[in-house]
């Protein structure tokens, strides 16, 4: 197998031979792969401490020691090296470690006694700081005996000699290890010529594909299950590279030790093969059934029929729409990226108001996963203000807030299988925008306590009215759109106007791209579909009157033409605009006269006229054989 | 692979279980008399009850089924040189090495060897009377033990079905098979007899367990 070899150990490589001061920021507490061949074997998978401790040594450094403010200076590799360490430095090992404080500048002190090695040149040593992030509050509440601790530091890694070794002149070195380097005082590492700050990453898409690469994939199953089920794949390798493609693209962002109990959780759960991928479900969300493996294509065959029942008049959205969820459920979204963690579908409704975007995305919900509430609405214009963000992400600890997280990463949290609707989507801050582009691009978001929350297994649904009126150079209002022109006139004009809002207006043409094909635009609600949507209120009302209270209600020809004509007069409000109609026109009047004649239950009412022109409006009534 | 599959003479099957023995007495320190297919536990004379009840590590016989042996991960050994936990000594993990790629292909002789050395039933031949192992398939092990008539006075039943779990779980962490029937005699005579299946009992809470439940009628 040919040697990989991480970003980051290339830059150490390069900077420990060069640079005395090395900041190691990011995922510091990961095990990480050796990937060459020395003390340690190559492909082992250890802690980052063992990694560097081994990795200097094969260089030729003879004392590598770590140093941790609860326990002092120690090597629990190579106890050995601490005592040569202490030698050197004037100090006394005991029970051990060396005792040494951080803070200060006594002589016992920990940056003294770094500074006594760094500065000596009789042998090569390596001075590790680990959990440095801990040493001090924050950096900005030090104190003096702080400042002095990192200035020794400084004046440490700015004097560092050099040591002639077997293996060459190497420069004593100080690592620092930290999660982030603005936990360090800014003046330590800012304009400082001697240090080289290095990021440490989650493990790359090859890193990740070696884990699983040849037999080393047998280590993720039980051994019952890998006895019964490899033959089959020794038959079928393609099966099983397809398995592991899969693996690969779903642990994007993981970290070794994540994957490495990733493979344990398999193994222990007993997960045949051929359900390789549900171990990182299980792992991300804590189920193995993923709701998303259980959707038949069958069922989404009748699902335009279904949703129909629901939303009218809107054939082509939902055509569109459901070629969306057609390619989720296929698993053919992944196949034009490299990466399969990013969301099942993105989705953005945009037109006229009350068209049944909305609707759509909660009928899309109870398809999908069988339950309306799956769709977690959020409403954008709630999100206006520039710490919006932290309402939807979680505030950063310290901040009000933080203990309860944010709005929707607690409910991704909390139901990793859901509709996101983003409503009004134009009027949320623009630094949510960078947000929704880091959960568009990478399929998860860190929140405010530092949780990775997974947006792999949601669909994402904006809408959004924009294209609808356009502003004049005055600031006023035109329609940009109007009822009269065809669905193909809309749906151009508002794509149009969508595209230069992110485009021209926000100037962020990435979030555009990100949303790809699927601009889905609604049509207006046309006098046909309005009929189809009054007649399924009328019916709706009728239904529920008779199952909940026994009542008969029959309207008449005559009465039903004037309810019609009254409530699609205007359908500038859609599908909203005839409920309205339908609720002051016959809701209302008909409760009225229902309780002005005592007429509670097991009834038949005729409905012979509506005056819709009364104020408030009224109904003409009869009860057709009551017993009461 | 193929030359190591080959049908050995009896003469070279004799040299193979020596050599096991030697590596089993290295590894655990003390090694069962076997056959190929055919592991019989090292059955040490049988004493007082209660006295090997108290036996440090080994629960009292009525509640013998709520611990087992640890779990051989043969997987890892294929792949690992050492164990990832390290918990397991350079040696033993060595042993496993060497059988892993065979035993994972359902190689019955490696199934033999390994329950040859590992003797996963040793320590339970103190409540039982002769003990055998026989593997008539790579997904299915099959044990019968001769009761101990001093355990049968108490509650025989249960007596036979606590031992039967726990034996079925002291095989199912020895070798990767996923069904595991165990027979209870007395003079030949088939008193209780059990099936398990690796599905059932993973993680199953031991100490709430009813070794009845998994009574043949």
């Amino acid at each position: 197998m040919e040697t990989l070899v991480s970003k980051w150990h290339r830059e150490l490589e390069i900077f420990s031979a060069i640079k005395p001061l090395l900041i190691f920021e990011g995922n510091v507490l990961d095990q990480y792969r050796y990937p060459v061949e020395g003390s340690l074997k190559k492909d082992e998978i250890v802690p980052l401490s063992r990694y560097l401790h081994t990795w200097f040594r094969d260089q030729g450094y003879s004392r590598v020691v770590f140093y941790s403010n609860l326990v002092g200076f120690m090597n629990p590799y190579e106890p050995e090296m601490l005592k040569g360490y202490a030698a050197l430095t004037g100090s006394e090992v005991k029970e051990g470690a060396i005792r040494a404080e951080f803070k200060g500048n006594d002589a016992g002190t920990a940056p003294n006694v770094i500074r006594r090695a760094m500065c000596q040149q009789r042998e090569a040593t390596v001075t590790v700081l680990e959990m440095a992030s801990h040493y001090i509050i924050t950096p900005e509440r030090t104190d003096q005996q702080d400042v002095n601790s990192f200035n020794i530091l400084l004046q440490s890694a700015l004097s560092a000699s050099f040591v002639r070794t077997p293996q060459g002149k190497k420069q004593n070195l100080l690592i620092i290890l930290v999660n982030k380097v603005n936990d360090l005082p800014t003046w330590f590492y800012l304009n400082n010529p001697v240090c080289k700050k290095i990021v440490l990453e989650a493990p790359d898409r090859e890193e990740r594909k070696r884990m699983i690469a040849g037999g080393n994939i047998a280590s993720f199953f039980d051994g019952t299950v890998y006895r019964q089920d490899m033959p089959y794949y020794t038959e079928h390798p393609d099966e099983l590279d397809r398995l592991r493609e899969k693996f690969v693209g779903l642990t994007e962002g993981m970290t070794f030790t994540e994957l490495d109990e990733t493979r344990r959780l398999c193994k222990l759960e007993g997960i045949r093969m051929r359900d390789f991928c549900s171990a990182v479900d299980l792992y991300k969300y804590g189920i193995k059934e993923n709701p998303w493996s259980t959707l038949s294509v069958d069922s989404l065959k009748n699902a335009k029929k279904d949703f129909e029942k629901r939303i009218k008049g809107q054939d082509a959205a939902l055509e569109r729409t459901l070629d969306v969820v057609k390619r989720a459920v296929t698993g053919m979204n992944g196949l034009s990226s490299s990466s399969t963690s990013k969301p099942k579908g993105v989705l953005f409704f945009a037109g006229p108001t009350g068209t049944g975007k909305t609707e759509t995305a909660k009928a899309l919900a109870e398809k999908l996963f069988g339950d309306e509430s799956t769709c977690i609405r959020f409403d954008m214009s709630e999100y206006g203000q520039s710490h919006s963000d932290q309402k939807l992400m979680g505030a950063p600890p310290g901040y009000v807030g933080y203990e309860a997280g944010g709005q929707l990463t607690n409910a991704v949290k909390k139901n990793p299988f859901a509709i996101l609707l983003f409503d009004e989507i134009e009027k949320a801050h623009s630094s949510i925008l960078d947000k929704f582009l880091q959960i568009l691009e990478d399929g998860r978001m860190t929140d405010g306590q530092g949780n990775t929350v997974y947006f792999s297994e949601t669909i994402i649904i904006f809408t959004s009215n924009l294209g609808i009126y356009v502003k004049d150079a005055f600031g006023n209002r035109h329609p940009n759109v109007t009822m009269d022109m065809t669905y193909d006139e809309v749906r151009a004009k508002v794509r149009s106007a969508v595209e230069d809002h992110f485009k021209l207006e926000l100037g962020r043409p990435e979030i555009l791209n990100r949303i790809g094909e699927n601009i889905v635009v609604f049509d207006y609600i046309r006098p046909e579909a309005a009929e189809l949507i009054l007649r399924s209120q009328v019916d709706k009302i009728i239904k529920n009157l008779r199952e909940q209270k026994k009542i008969e209600i029959v309207i008449g020809d005559t009465a039903y033409d004037h309810l019609r004509e009254a409530a699609l007069r205007d359908l500038s409000n859609g599908g909203r605009g005839i409920g309205n109609q339908v609720e002051s026109l016959l809701i209302n009047p008909l409760s009225r006269w229902l309780f002005d004649n005592g007429v509670t239950g097991n009834a038949r009412v005729v409905i012979d006229d509506f005056d819709t022109q009364a104020n408030p409006a009224s109904v003409v009534c009869r009860v057709e054989g009551s017993d009461q | 692979m193929a030359d190591e599959n080959k049908r050995k003479t009896p003469d070279e099957e004799n040299e193979v279980v020596k050599m096991l023995r030697g590596i089993g007495s290295d590894l655990w320190g003390g090694f069962a008399a076997g056959g190929e297919e055919t592991a019989k536990p090292d059955v040490k004379p049988a004493a007082e009850p209660e006295k090997h009840a108290q036996k440090p590590g080994l629960p009292a016989i009525e509640r013998i089924w709520e611990i087992a042996d640890e779990t051989i991960d043969w997987t890892d050994a294929l792949v690992y040189d050492s164990a990832p936990d390290g918990l397991t000594g350079s040696r033993q993990w060595a042993f496993y090495k060497k059988y892993a790629s065979a035993v994972l292909a359902g190689d019955l002789k490696a199934y033999a060897a390994v329950l040859t050395a590992a003797n996963p039933l040793g320590d339970l031949t103190v409540f039982t009377g002769d003990m055998k192992i026989r593997t008539p398939g790579a997904d299915r092990l099959e044990a019968v033990f001769e009761v101990n008539e001093a355990y049968m006075k108490k509650n025989a039943k249960r007596y036979m079905a606590g031992l039967s779990l726990r034996i079925a779980r002291d095989l199912f962490a020895v070798l990767p098979v996923s069904e595991v029937g165990v027979e209870a005699c007395e003079n030949g005579e088939v008193l209780f007899s059990a099936e398990y299946t690796r599905d059932r009992l993973r993680k199953r809470s031991f100490a709430c367990t009813d070794p009845m439940d998994f009574a043949e009628e």
